[in-house]
């Protein structure tokens, strides 16, 4: 009888146990699908259930590589501007490209990489140029004053353009090179 | 009415409990932290964009995530000037987990850094960072050391493949990593479906030609555009249709290969190996043990007794 009982707890555990684990696996499923697409309806009604796990452990992001459509070359050309407090130059401006290879990528070793994502990071948003980026810069530059930043996008020429313009002799022609922003900020602590 | 539902809950109850799949974990758990482990070697290069002279101030590191994915802890436990110290012991830490030298905790503190790490700089992060974490979370959870690690060889304990029963939160975790691999495949898909470039069939022309995406010149492709249009189609089909083709068996096999394929190709011709390698890490898990284990048992592996 003893024996008997002790089996069917262990039966009765391992059961629970089951059931729990079970439940464990469709949170988690309902989450990966839901937060897949997080802007939808379904993510917003669930947010309270989901975004505190989801977003502690990474997995609330979007999945959306090279979509909805490939990004065109980028870069941030910048100006380091030193000035003393009456607007004349102290020292000789400094130009200079971030990501440094510019338009060409060259160089594919993952720490340079890093660059080209962190600019793709900037340049979204003029507020990260001014909050992040010139700060930045400013520290690398003591006695800096101002930080000059432009945004250039060239821009792919079309698979029909290409074969339209008798192929790729013509491709640095049909590359469009757009100069999207030009801002000045000050340093922070300046002067 | 009660039969079926017996039959259902015996279905549930195979799909999530019924099989071991040490060997399959064994297997990922190299490639995964085999693979984030060459990511962090690399990253010691950026240690700076870690510490005080990051380009996002600590005191912004979260606030620079949208409201919507905003971190609710901040992983990053360890003061700025620290993180080159720190990202040594994750460094050796992932080295430890890809011979399989480490146990749930210990794997478990590595993901705790790695997520630090990818917390304290959002600018810098590559997918393969977000989706090589995300693995390794669900690893934690998994004995992925059961196979392929040194810990074995070390204790010398024997593990009979086919006798071996996994445990409840192994299995589980084993479930929601392919659950999730199919769902990222699924979603960037539909991603794709909203753009102009992926419609047009000449999306995979912009990557190419774009010389901070692709490694080598293939403007000259220009001539035979057909192979853009088919590219850019095969690479929509290949991520709708993974799920529902990994889950046939008729096409699994059909379909892992074509993800071979292409992750290699997108690897090496676009630069972007780690993230194919994370991707094609999770493929393991979709092959039976017996295969696994037959490769491993071949004359060269079986001298190296890397499993018992």
């Amino acid at each position: 009888m003893i024996v008997q009982m002790i089996v069917l707890k262990k039966v009765m555990f391992k059961s629970l146990q089951k059931i729990f684990f079970g439940l464990v696996f469709l949170y988690f499923v309902a989450m990966i699908i839901v937060l897949g697409n997080g802007s939808s309806f379904l993510g917003r009604y669930f947010q309270s259930a989901f975004n505190p796990v989801a977003n502690t452990i990474g997995l609330n992001t979007t999945w959306n590589f090279f979509s909805p459509d490939p990004a065109h070359t980028m870069y941030l050309r910048y100006f380091v501007i030193f000035e003393d407090d009456y607007g004349n130059t102290t020292n000789e401006t400094i130009e200079s490209f971030y990501p440094v290879s510019k338009d060409q990528g060259d160089d594919f070793r993952l720490d340079k990489k890093r660059e080209s994502y962190a600019m793709r990071f900037l340049a979204v948003d003029p507020y990260r140029l001014e909050v992040f980026f010139t700060p930045w810069i400013c520290r690398k530059h003591p006695g800096a004053r101002k930080v000059q930043v432009e945004l250039f996008v060239n821009r792919i020429p079309t698979l029909d353009q290409v074969i339209a313009n008798s192929g790729i002799t013509d491709f640095e022609n049909l590359l469009s090179t757009q100069q999207i922003n030009r801002y000045v900020y000050e340093c922070p602590y300046a002067g | 009415m009660r039969d079926n539902l017996t039959k259902v809950s015996t279905w549930i109850d195979q799909f999530l409990f019924a099989k071991n799949n040490f060997m399959q974990l064994a297997v990922f758990r190299v490639l995964l932290c085999g693979t984030l482990f060459y990511m962090a070697c690399y990253r010691q290069f950026n240690v700076d964009q870690l510490g005080p002279a990051s380009l996002i101030p600590r005191d912004s590191a979260l606030s620079v995530f949208p409201d919507f994915y905003r971190p609710l802890v901040q992983w990053f436990f360890w003061p700025d000037a620290y993180v080159g110290t720190v990202h040594m012991i994750l460094i050796s830490l992932l080295f430890l987990a890809t011979i399989g030298l480490i146990n749930r905790p210990l794997l478990l503190l590595t993901w705790i850094i790695h997520q630090g790490i990818l917390n304290r700089n959002y600018a810098i992060l590559f997918g393969a960072d977000v989706i090589g974490g995300l693995f390794l979370f669900y690893l934690c959870f998994t004995k992925s050391t059961e196979f392929l690690s040194v810990r074995r060889l070390i204790f010398k304990t024997t593990v009979k493949p086919d006798t071996h029963v996994s445990d409840f939160l192994s299995a589980i975790f084993f479930r929601i990593i392919q659950v999730q691999i199919c769902t990222i495949y699924m979603y960037t898909g539909f991603e794709k479906l909203k753009g102009n470039t992926w419609w047009d069939g000449t999306a995979l022309w912009t990557v190419f030609a774009n010389p901070q995406f692709s490694q080598f010149d293939f403007k000259f492709l220009s001539q035979v555009p057909l192979f853009f249009v088919v590219s850019t189609f095969v690479t929509l089909l290949f991520e709708i249709y993974f799920a529902p083709m990994v889950m046939n068996h008729k096409f699994r096999n059909a379909w892992l290969v074509m993800g071979v394929v292409f992750h290699l190709t997108i690897g090496i011709l676009l630069g972007l190996m780690p993230f194919s390698l994370v991707m094609v890490s999770t493929y393991v898990l979709f092959l039976p043990k017996e295969t696994l284990l037959s490769v491993f048992h071949s004359k060269i592996l079986s001298r190296f007794k890397i499993i018992s």
